[in-house]
């Protein structure tokens, strides 16, 4: 079978790999009649990293607490062409299935010591709690920050996938509404190596650091890694000289990971051998994590800015007068077509649609019909506009 | 000065003979990896590290989830060892919720970020699919509730609680708002959960009964969440509080027509509380912070069960039976890790002063509890120091700073303990558990001050004729002791021998014998007052020879000749201890 370049072949070639690739219809999604949201206002919700990792017990080491940045853009399409609202409107978010954290995680019994915060129980680090207002920011989207969100829900299920509610409110009325997966998982598996009998895997790290470096951690627990070991992920400077975060733990472990002998050994540490955090359609490419973040070393190198030094859509994406994301701005960052966020239709990153998880889906599918990156012109247009796609942001 | 002599002998008898009781709990046993005793039991895992429990039944078999060999969840099901449910076909995971007493197993079988969970019944060994929602309980006939989706434009959208029966769905409806979940459903067909009002302002716990659903309210706040349902008039889950504070709430439903009421349940350490489950004698399990069992108005930290250096911190109670078996979860070196606990009295645990039988007891006093099965037997003990265990009966103080102690016994007996409170007990409310037979166990709680002065007395009933006796030393020196109580040969009652204060030159002194009074800050802070008139106290503090047991040394003014009877008020530290009586000839 040779591919064909032209944009109906290739949907026919789509459709002859879906019949044939029952694993495949995961990536397509399912497709719904046109009965879709109607909303006078087109609400788009993401997250900014698509996968927000948290400890979960603190009483030793926390390398990162529950602390979820849930975004969304919203779209008024009641008029002869859509605008961006960043004003006159009330965003509000809930997770109508995970209402507290409190009971769920020692992290509040631990929050002063580690963060110097004293926090409410179910209120994160930011003062946002499980439910509440978006608010506007600078980059023509809305935003909270530090939601204080674990992977338990309510009902006891351990789900990394969970659903919140965005709902756009006008003078008390919700005019639109959008479901966003709000990706969070405690499955950093330090357990797969750090085993010993007789202690805890929290407490063996501890020991190991201080046999290995000469300090005296496990007199000082709790311990919040990012202390010492600078993390943007935290906002936290370190102690100077000493390596980030990043550049320690991926330096420190990239030799030893083969004996962890999994096929994905990202997933020892990362969410994970459950969650599989990478499920977006470059799964569906047979690509993995290495594939764009490259190895373990290369993560680790002196020279690389973690959380900065990220994979470039533009790496491999390439097309002349194509904008993938905006020069010196990441994806999760980045805006296009009309200063629309990237995200808002194609995903949060490591999401991007469409996706192995439904979760990640529903959003396209309630807009659109159909998962996969937003493309149909009448979820915001009244009338699809004649003119090309301007996929740039000053197009 | 403090004088005493073997005669006392018959008075300590009398006062071992008045209250006492016991524990047998493995406490001296070593923890092992997988730690086991009659009362506690660690359920292990399927496979990898951790596990949770979600449900019982009344034959104690246990349901939740735990992580397989592969790192999967796995619906679980415990009956002396862990069984894997397995999942449904073309699903990854699996959560078991509930479990009733016909051994049907109800929860859910999912692959991670779908939508469409598949419910299931799992009975005779084979996991049946029965629809698509996600289930959270079941009652004696098989009626399943928990939530479905329902559409918004044509998408799967909100969630709404539903009751499968018979093969049929049904939406159970919101309070006006868009989401509802529901999480109990008792033998009757009653439900409880959760429903967000209009606009999803707020959530509220709320009963679905016959096709109606209400509004459960709240403690004072915004909003209120239900989680279980008991046979009876019981539901639990946590309601905000003036200040929205979350608190574990009690809902006692109303009689023929009555007010539905809602009791605050209160905290442990943490700030906040939530009940997850309520059996029909309103024994209340749940988690603020840590594991808690509430009962009879007093919320009791699990963990005080547990063995010293066990390794385990119990972190959540999810589920309790009619018996009071407990399952829940904990982390054990760090990992977290479903147990039973067997099982817990309803019956509450009074303990009291053993001489005066307030209900305020001191470090190192005498005290005396009672109940119902606090030992399979009574035994007396009959060494020193005093065992923590007789007859396979155990007390444990947790006092107000959270340290737990195991109580010296001096009696034990079905209904009727007589115990030390631990020294170094810490003044405040202390709570109060009896294990007898290694897995019964009693709860109460009781309040320790400082000082908790209480006399004894000749009837061992905390009032009349105290438990006393006279020390007289004559001109020349001779000291002797004498009896200010005797048995009627006619009536077999105790009756007062009057106190003869002797010639001018003799000095009387009463020798009184209470508990609850060692810790005084100084002997000039101890006040007698025989007939109204002050005594001088020469001594006051441990009578030295008998465990818990103090004296007080006051000389009797001679100007009280010939009153007859007297009542003898004792103060420590301003604190009154209760009158008793003598006779001054």
């Amino acid at each position: 079978m040779k591919l064909q370049s032209s944009g109906t072949g290739l949907k026919r070639l789509v459709a002859v790999l879906v019949f044939l690739t029952p694993a495949l219809v995961m990536f397509v999604g399912k497709v719904f009649s046109q009965n879709v949201s109607t909303d006078s206002v087109v609400v788009l919700g993401y997250n900014e990293l698509g996968m927000h990792c948290m400890n979960e017990d603190f009483s030793e080491l926390a390398i990162l607490p529950p602390y979820n940045t849930l975004r969304a853009q919203v779209i008024d399409r009641s008029g002869s062409e859509p605008k961006i609202v960043t004003s006159g409107i009330t965003l509000k978010y809930e997770i109508p299935g995970n209402t507290h954290s409190a009971d769920k995680t020692n992290f509040w019994a631990f929050a002063e010591k580690l963060f110097g915060a004293k926090l409410l129980p179910n209120i994160g680090l930011t003062g946002n709690g499980l439910a509440g207002s978006m608010m506007a920011t600078a980059r023509n989207d809305w935003e909270v920050t530090g939601i204080p969100i674990t992977p338990l829900t309510d009902a006891g299920r351990d789900d990394p996938y969970q659903l919140a509610t965005i709902t756009a409110y006008r003078q008390g009325v919700a005019v639109g509404q959008t479901r966003a997966v709000v990706p969070v998982s405690w499955e950093i598996s330090c357990n797969l190596c750090h085993n010993p009998p007789g202690i805890t895997t929290a407490a063996d790290i501890l020991r190991k650091h201080d046999q290995r470096h000469g300090t005296n951690l496990q007199a000082q627990k709790p311990v919040l890694c990012g202390s010492c070991h600078a993390d943007p992920a935290l906002g936290t400077t370190g102690t100077p000289g000493l390596a980030s975060l990043s550049r320690a733990m991926h330096g420190a472990h990239a030799p030893r990971m083969e004996q962890v002998g999994l096929q994905n050994s990202c997933y020892a540490c990362h969410p994970g051998i459950r969650a599989q955090c990478q499920r977006d359609v470059h799964l569906s490419k047979g690509m993995t994590c290495t594939t764009c973040h490259g190895s373990m070393e290369a993560v680790a190198a002196p020279t690389r800015r973690p959380w900065v030094d990220e994979p470039r859509c533009s790496d491999c994406h390439k097309r002349i007068g194509f904008e993938f994301e905006q020069a010196n701005t990441l994806y999760k960052d980045s805006i296009g077509h009309q200063r629309v966020h990237c995200a808002a239709c194609h995903g949060s990153p490591h999401a991007i649609t469409p996706t192995a998880t439904d979760a990640d889906n529903l959003q396209s599918i309630n807009w659109q019909g159909s998962a996969g990156r937003i493309n149909q012109c009448t979820v915001c247009h009244r009338r699809a506009p004649n003119e090309s796609f301007p996929h740039r942001r000053n197009d | 000065m403090k004088q005493t002599n073997a005669s006392n002998v018959i008075l300590v008898l009398v006062i071992v003979g008045l209250s006492v009781w016991a524990v047998a709990v493995n406490w001296n046993v070593g923890v092992s990896a997988a730690m086991q005793t009659d009362l506690f039991t660690d359920l292990g895992t399927l496979g990898l590290l951790d596990s949770k429990a979600y449900g019982i039944n009344a034959a104690g078999q246990i349901v939740g989830v735990s992580s397989d060999l592969s790192g999967k969840k796995h619906a679980f099901l415990w009956d002396g060892s862990m069984r894997d449910l397995g999942v449904l076909p073309n699903t990854t995971e699996s959560f078991a919720y509930a479990i009733n007493d016909a051994g049907q197993v109800t929860g859910v079988s999912m692959s991670l970020g779908s939508l469409s969970p598949r419910a299931f019944l799992w009975q005779n060994s084979s996991m049946t699919d029965i629809g698509g929602f996600t289930p959270r309980a079941i009652n004696k006939t098989g009626d399943v509730v928990g939530a479905m989706t329902t559409k918004r434009y044509n998408v799967d959208w909100f969630e709404r609680a539903c009751l499968w029966r018979n093969g049929a769905l049904t939406d159970l409806g919101t309070l006006a708002g868009n989401y509802s979940y529901a999480y109990g459903i008792n033998d009757a067909g009653q439900v409880a959960g959760i429903s967000f009002t209009a606009n999803d302002a707020n959530s509220r716990a709320f009963l679905w009964n016959n096709g109606a659903i209400s509004d459960l309210g709240t403690l004072g706040g915004t909003n209120s969440q239900a989680y279980a349902i008991s046979n009876g008039r019981y539901i639990v889950g946590y309601a905000n509080a003036t200040g929205e504070t979350q608190h574990a709430v009690l809902y006692t439903l109303g009689t023929a027509g009555g007010a539905n009421t809602s009791t605050d349940l209160g905290t442990l350490s943490a700030p906040y509380s939530y009940a997850y489950a309520v059996n029909s004698k309103a024994q209340v399990v749940g988690t603020s912070g840590q594991a808690f069992l509430w009962q009879n108005g007093a919320m009791f930290d699990l963990n005080m069960l547990l063995p010293p250096n066990s390794g385990w911190i119990l972190e959540a109670a999810s589920a309790i039976n009619e018996k009071g078996q407990i399952a829940g979860w904990g982390k054990q070196q760090g990992l977290t890790r479903a147990f039973l606990i067997s099982r817990v009295s309803a019956t509450p645990v009074s303990s009291v002063s053993a001489a005066s039988y307030g209900n305020t007891l001191a470090a190192e006093s005498i005290g005396a509890a009672f109940g119902d099965q606090l030992a399979t037997t009574t035994q007396i003990s009959g060494s020193v120091p005093l065992p923590t265990s007789l007859a396979g009966t155990s007390v444990i103080v947790r006092d107000s700073k959270g340290v737990d102690r195991l109580a010296p016994l001096f009696f034990v007996s079905p209904n009727q303990i007589n115990f030390q409170m631990p020294a170094g007990t810490a003044s405040g409310k202390a709570a109060f558990a009896v294990i007898s037979g290694g897995n019964v166990v009693s709860l109460g709680t009781t309040t320790i001050a400082a000082v908790a002065p209480a006399m004894f007395t000749a009837n061992a009933n905390g009032s009349g004729l105290a438990a006393a006796q006279v020390y007289r030393v004559k001109a020349n020196g001779a000291p002797s002791y004498e009896p200010v109580t005797r048995i009627d040969a006619t009536t077999g009652q105790v009756i007062a021998v009057p106190i003869d204060l002797g010639a001018a030159d003799d000095q009387v002194f009463l020798l009184l014998y209470g508990t609850g009074l060692r810790a005084r800050s100084a002997v000039n802070a101890v006040t007698v007052s025989i007939g109204g008139v002050s005594a001088e106290v020469s001594y006051a503090g441990p009578q030295g020879d008998y465990v818990g047991l103090d004296q007080i040394n006051a000389r009797i003014p001679r100007n009280l000749a010939g009153r007859g009877n007297v009542t003898i008020t004792v103060t420590v530290d301003g604190s009154a201890a209760n009158a008793v009586t003598a006779n001054i000839k």
